[in-house]
């Protein structure tokens, strides 16, 4: 599509690749349903709220209930601490952390942050999880086709676990789902099962430009009712304690097939704890690792990253290019 | 004679757009910023144009996918 005339503002025009050209006989209905909001500070939970940014819920937990497939949640940031070097986050309301059951594919959980950077926007609608629980991720994700949106997850009780399970269990595979622009906070996971986002036995998942903040693992990957197939890691940024990081991207899983990592920026660097790789993979990897950028002088790829069968070209760190 | 149409897309129906400029109004800021709004209420005009959607709910993700110059 050629050059186009922005909706709004005259001075801007846009250009529609060929992404965007819809093709024929897609209809949009079913990627609908209803829109409810949370607002932690203000809300009331009950019938007959929710469903508008002025009634909205007070928990996640009850607009969770309340939700259907297909369905999207806006979430509000809540009133600053100001006084405090954190924002003040969402809790659980019982004793329970999240968790997204088959049944509610589809849905969309959007954070209302300002701007569209992970460490600002994100970062302001916090996610953490209830502080007593101490085996459970502060979001479990059993569904597939689950969008999670401008969102900053940190643990709460639970120490050794993802923040985001992107899990599985029989018949309940949170496969397809996507993160863009989360932040991740202080995950303390150290294998590849417990990761700060952990995609379980399942296929296909999008990770993309989310920030992960201190976290002994970022991203993990399992196997364990099967292997992991077709994910894309892109465009994310990494910022760890090299103590306490045990790798960025650790696979525990014995095959992952058709991985994308790309375009991420590992800010550290390399880790001196557990794996001592930005990325290490224990089984056989299909796919490529490219265009990242380590934070090391360190020149050689065998040392900073293990991988599998996979190519790795392209990437950079502070002295240049790698080499094999 | 010849008659010219003007063809004018029609309005759209329950957008993501309308939901985050509304969540602007209410809460002061919402799940996309100005501009990505701005190019999530084109992507729908699009939709609209193309295939006749009243509704569609597109992912950030997809409204960044889009390209903006001057």
């Amino acid at each position: 599509m050629s050059l186009v005339k922005g909706p709004r503002d005259s001075n801007q025009y846009i250009v529609v690749s060929d992404k965007v050209r819809f093709k024929r006989g897609v209809r949009f209905d079913d990627d609908w349903g209803d829109e409810f909001y949370v607002d932690f500070d203000n809300g009331v939970d009950g019938a007959g709220r929710g469903r508008t940014a002025a009634t909205a819920f007070k928990n996640p937990a009850y607009a969770l209930t309340s939700m259907s497939a297909w369905d999207k949640l806006y979430i509000r940031p809540r009133t600053p601490d100001v006084a405090g070097g954190d924002p003040q986050a969402i809790t659980p309301a019982t004793a329970a952390n999240w968790s997204i059951p088959n049944s509610k594919y589809g849905l969309s959980i959007i954070g209302a942050g300002r701007g569209k950077n992970p460490i600002v926007s994100a970062y302001q609608t916090r996610l953490q999880g209830e502080s007593t629980v101490t085996d459970t991720a502060p979001l479990t994700v059993l569904a597939p086709y689950v969008v999670l949106e401008n969102l900053s997850f940190k643990r709460g009780g639970s120490t050794g676990v993802p923040l985001v399970n992107l899990s599985s269990a029989s018949g309940a595979y949170a496969f397809a789902s996507e993160l863009y622009r989360c932040h991740l906070h202080m995950a303390n996971g150290q294998t590849g099962s417990a990761g700060a986002v952990q995609i379980a036995s399942h296929w296909y998942a999008n990770i993309q430009e989310c920030h992960f903040e201190r976290c002994a693992v970022g991203i993990g990957i399992s196997s364990s009712l099967s292997n992991p197939v077709g994910f894309h890691i892109i465009g994310n940024t990494f910022n760890q304690p090299l103590a306490t990081n045990y790798g960025d991207i650790v696979s525990a899983a014995t095959l992952v097939e058709r991985v994308k990592i790309a375009d991420n920026h590992f800010l550290h660097d390399t880790p001196t704890a557990g794996k001592a790789r930005y990325i290490w993979f224990q089984g056989t990897c299909t796919g490529s690792s490219e265009n990242n950028y380590f934070g090391t002088a360190t020149l050689v790829t065998a040392t900073i990253v293990t991988l599998s069968g996979i190519l790795d070209s392209g990437s950079k760190c502070s002295l240049g290019f790698l080499t094999s | 004679m010849v008659d010219i149409i003007i063809k004018k897309i029609s309005p759209k129906g329950r957008t993501r757009s309308k939901i985050e400029k509304d969540l602007m109004k209410e809460w002061g800021s919402a799940g996309l910023d100005e501009e990505q709004i701005d190019k999530c209420d084109f992507l729908e005009k699009v939709a609209k144009e193309q295939l006749g959607s009243d509704k569609s709910f597109f992912t950030q993700r997809k409204v960044d996918s889009m390209d903006k110059v001057e």
